[in-house]
């Protein structure tokens, strides 16, 4: 009889299911059910619950509680001996493993440290809050995109686009500061305005970031200048003075600017202290470009109203000026690799780098791989048999391949063990050569997810083709002896190598255009000379003093070829549009830089006039007159021969035209040559100096004592031209150098390869070997026997990597407008270089396997 | 050794199965053991001696049919293996030569 109630309680059934081992649970509690309905039915409820919380503690015993072992799996045991059999292989042919773990452990070494350098470019300007509604306001002509703006755009766009949330505008400078006994003249001074901090997220590490720059007289400086100009002291309040005159109090200290910022900064002063003196702050013109602008956007703004936004500011900034510019607004993320702008921020990076080397990085890790590819399939007949026992006893083809894999990704774990050596001993050479500060650090996830996966796409890659073709082996085959290495084997193989020394030849070719192409760089002829100057820049009282300052010049002998300039021709940062001459296109707007220059200039650079004259010295009538260079009289539709005298207007002044100047470069070498106009330098700037040979030192020295009697004030410094040249390359030369180094390292694992490959070989054919030698062959005969298989294989990489390094060298070499041309001799010395290097690496087993004794060879069987 | 030392409700136990050859699960056996010695037995202590006796290869067991009395649970059926046989006999034999050993006189 069933009755709704006559169910034991509970709780007590939920006490025993959680003592009672899961696989007697069935059991028992059916047994005690059955007997609670027994008794329930014949006695009572109250009796039988009762009788049922007795017979559940009566179980209360440890062969109840006790679970059942898990079987112990047989995987573990086959997994021990996959450990087993991997180390016993390992260690048997420690030559073969040397060369793997080595091969992938550089390669992935190289790797890692790529990665962190690229990581490092990416990660330019992501450390502001707001990094991705940043954007700085550049304009742009057909001739020129420069990064800076005029000063009243800013205020303008705030005041006019609601979705322009704060703009700064900034300016860099150099001044003398002075702090009691310490002087230094700085460069990494930046003026702006006071919404500096609602823009940028430079931590304040003393002081308050929403007054910090309300004072005209305050002054904001870095953590590593407080400790240069205060040492112990606390900086905050203390006085800093400027040039010599203007005073200034420090109101805040900032952590030192991230490496990973494109603005490099020291000090930052106040944009209203500028805005006393500067007259395009004065005088809110809208037609002179000196500031960058950055302006913080609103969150919402996605590419789509950028468009719209840019359209907003070119209206606005047109009904103040007449220039036809376009403005455009550029996300501050991508200055970094992205901007190549006139008048930039110095020591940008560049994406097509970063594209060259995550290749380069892949190429080595792919090399590293076929390395051990194969060795692997090359040593695949000794393992044959394994595969052919552990097949009859049963294992199936996924766990064959599985074993492998395995195998090889522990060999890849141990070469990132080996490799994390590698990067910890050569990161301080590499940051050497980078020119930056990169660590590898283990805390930070994305890296080490990112290691991770090159560890394993790595064991994974190269353990890929011995898994897939070891397990294929037919037992019966393999144990009956005759393993017929098939063709397709040594087919793989052979495209494997020839892989290989692709990308070997390609890098050398890399290595060569690169090499050739700065030394191009360092040996053209600029249309000036540039060794053996050297400049000083005209501050403090020098300009006041300018007769006795070129007096003093005059009279010392080793001085006296000197010529006083705004600017140099080494990067040259100015541009006019408001050139104007007879039959002038209205429509064209031809941009031509300019340069403010004194008389000797264009003899002490030995420039070469090419009609006409240079400037008079001393001459008030040469107020308007001006020198253009062959490319703007091209542009100006002029001949040399009628050039000089014919009328020129530039900034409002009607002037004559007294001379033409052959073309030289004044900005770096991958711009071409630009319509340029010098003008007669009526202010300040620098005084170039050429020395004479070898006489350099006393005329710094002569300098500096001069420099004492006039200028007191101020420290003495100097810089030669040739020197600011080379760094305008640096970047490239930094690249050359990188670039030389990982291919070295490619062809070195190319050649760990291709000798763990020809000791292989030479040994498989020991027996045969030892036949011929009887048999009357001489060592060259053998020697050419185990090389030519490799020679070929040379020759077919040498025909494929020539059209893809022409293509490579060639885009890169397209960014310079002044380059060399690839020619063959580059292609037939790189080709012959790896070849030469194989042929070595080969030779050393083959003539070893050639001077063995035969006797040896043939004797055991 | 652990397998040939039988305890006596180990015993009792084992002839219990016998007896309910064929539906001796530990529900019956137990009732069997009440019926037949007219005391109550824990539950606990007999599945425990079966589990005993199948651990030293007296009893063997398998999973048997389910009914609404037990909510629909299996029953595990034990039953008697060869050595279950031979050892209750052995028993059965040296209490019998027990007996046959005992003096006449001793009962007087």
């Amino acid at each position: 009889m069933m009755n709704t109630n006559n169910h034991p309680p509970r709780w007590l059934d939920r006490l025993l299911e959680r003592f009672c081992a899961p696989h007697l649970r069935e059991e028992v509690q059916g047994d005690l059910h059955e007997r609670y309905q027994l008794r329930f039915n014949r006695i009572s409820k109250t009796k039988a619950d009762w009788l049922y919380f007795r017979d559940i503690f009566s179980y209360l015993r440890p062969s109840i509680f006790k679970r059942r072992h898990s079987p112990k799996p047989v995987l573990t045991d086959m997994l021990r001996n996959y450990f087993l059999i991997a180390s016993r292989n390992l260690t048997r042919q420690k030559a073969f493993s040397v060369i793997n773990i080595l091969g992938l452990s550089v390669g992935m070494a190289c790797s890692i440290l790529i990665l962190l350098w690229v990581q490092d470019e990416l990660s330019y300007d992501r450390f502001h809050t707001h990094a991705d509604q940043l954007y700085r306001l550049t304009s742009h002509t057909p001739d020129i995109h420069a990064a800076v703006t005029s000063a009243p755009t800013a205020a303008a766009m705030v005041e006019k686009i609601p979705e322009v949330k704060s703009a700064v505008r900034l300016s860099d400078n150099t001044h003398v500061l002075e702090v009691g006994e310490r002087k230094f003249e700085e460069e990494g001074i930046y003026y702006a305005d006071s919404t500096f901090f609602d823009v940028f997220s430079f931590p304040l590490v003393r002081g308050d970031v929403k007054t910090a720059l309300n004072r005209p007289d305050g002054i904001l400086i870095t953590e590593r200048m407080a400790q240069k100009y205060f040492g112990q002291e606390d900086a905050l309040g203390k006085t800093i003075r400027k040039d010599n005159q203007d005073d200034f109090v420090v109101t805040g200290i900032l952590a030192d600017i991230p490496s990973t910022s494109h603005l490099r900064f020291d000090f930052i002063l106040p944009m209203s202290f500028l805005a006393r003196t500067d007259r395009d702050l004065k005088e809110n013109r809208w037609g002179s470009f000196n500031f960058y602008t950055y302006v913080l956007l609103d969150k919402n703004v996605d590419a789509s109203s950028l468009a719209r936004l840019n359209k907003q500011i070119n209206n606005i900034v047109q009904k103040n000026i007449k220039l036809r510019v376009d403005f455009q607004l550029q996300p501050v993320l991508s200055i970094h690799l992205n901007s190549h702008l006139l008048r930039d921020v110095a020591g940008n990076g560049n994406i097509q780098y970063v594209r060259i080397f995550s290749v380069v990085a892949v190429f080595i890790l792919v090399v590293a791989c076929i390395n051990f590819m194969n060795l692997a399939t090359a040593r695949s007949a000794k393992r044959a048999k394994e595969v052919g026992l552990r097949k009859v006893v049963g294992a199936n083809r996924f766990q064959l391949i599985g074993q492998f894999l395995a195998e090889s990704s522990l060999i890849s774990f141990l070469s990132l063990l080996v490799a994390i050596v590698l990067v910890w001993l050569l990161t301080p050479f590499f940051n050497m050569l980078s020119d930056k500060q990169l660590t590898l650090n283990f805390l930070d996830t994305r890296l080490l997810l990112i290691i991770g996966a090159i560890v394993l796409t790595t064991g994974l890659l190269s353990g890929s083709y011995p898994a897939l073709f070891l397990s294929r082996f037919q037992p019966v085959k393999v144990l009956k002896g005759n393993l017929a290495v098939e063709n397709g084997n040594a087919w793989f193989r052979n495209g494997l190598v020839v892989c290989q020394f692709v990308v070997s030849i390609i890098m050398l070719v890399g290595t060569a255009v690169v090499y050739n192409q700065l030394q191009f760089i360092k040996q053209r002829n600029l249309g000036f000379d540039k060794e053996n100057l050297l400049y000083v820049q005209m501050t403090g009282e020098l300009w006041n003093k300018q007769q006795a300052f070129k007096n003093e010049l005059k009279q010392n002998p080793l001085t006296q070829s000197f010529a006083i300039a705004q600017d140099l021709p080494t990067n040259l940062g100015t541009g006019a549009a408001d050139v104007y001459w007879e039959g002038k296109d209205p429509q064209s707007q031809p941009i031509f830089p300019t340069m403010a220059v004194d008389a000797g200039f264009i003899d002490i650079f030995k420039m070469k006039i090419l009609s006409g004259r240079s400037f008079y010295a001393d001459s008030k009538a040469d107020s308007a007159s001006y020198i253009v260079n062959e490319r703007a009289l091209q542009i100006m539709g002029m001949n040399i021969s009628d050039a000089v005298g014919k009328s020129l207007t530039y900034g409002g002044m009607k002037g004559t035209i007294i001379g033409v100047v052959q073309d030289f470069n004044f900005k770096p070498i991958q711009q071409s040559i630009e319509p340029m106009l010098m003008h007669l330098n009526t202010w300040g700037g620098k005084v170039i100096i050429r020395t004479q040979p070898n006489k350099t030192e006393a005329t710094i020295q002569a300098l500096e004592s001069i420099h004492k009697k006039l200028n007191p004030a101020y420290p003495f410094t100097y810089h030669f031209i040739d020197q600011d040249l080379a760094n305008l390359y640096k970047t490239e030369n930094r690249m050359g150098d990188l670039f030389n180094a990982f291919a070295v390292l490619a062809i070195f694992i190319s050649c760990l390869g291709l000798y763990g490959l020809s000791a292989f070989i030479a040994e498989q054919r020991t027996k045969e070997i030892g036949v011929r030698r009887v048999l009357g062959a001489s060592v060259g005969n053998i020697v050419y026997l185990l090389s030519q298989n490799f020679t070929r294989l040379l020759l077919l990489a040498m025909i494929i990597a020539t059209p893809l390094a022409w293509y490579a060298a060639n885009n890169w070499l397209e960014g310079f407008a002044y380059r060399i041309n690839i020619d063959w001799t580059i292609f037939l010395i790189s080709c012959f270089t790896a070849l030469g290097i194989a042929a070595l690496t080969v030779s050393y087993e083959s003539i070893k396997a050639a001077l063995k004794n035969p006797v040896k060879a043939l004797r055991n069987e | 050794m652990k397998g040939t030392y039988l305890g006596e409700f180990e015993e009792v136990v084992l002839l219990a199965v016998a007896i309910r050859s064929g539906d001796a699960y530990g529900a019956a056996v137990t009732s069997e053991i009440e019926q037949q010695m007219g005391r109550s037995v824990n539950l606990g202590a007999v599945h425990s001696a079966l589990h005993r006796l199948e651990e030293k290869g007296l009893v063997n067991s398998q999973m048997g049919g389910a009914t609404a009395e037990r909510g629909g649970r299996r029953k595990r059926l034990y039953s008697v293996t060869i050595a279950g046989k031979r050892a209750l006999e052995e028993i059965h034999q040296l209490r019998n030569q027990m007996w046959e050993s005992i003096p006449k006189t001793a009962w007087s």
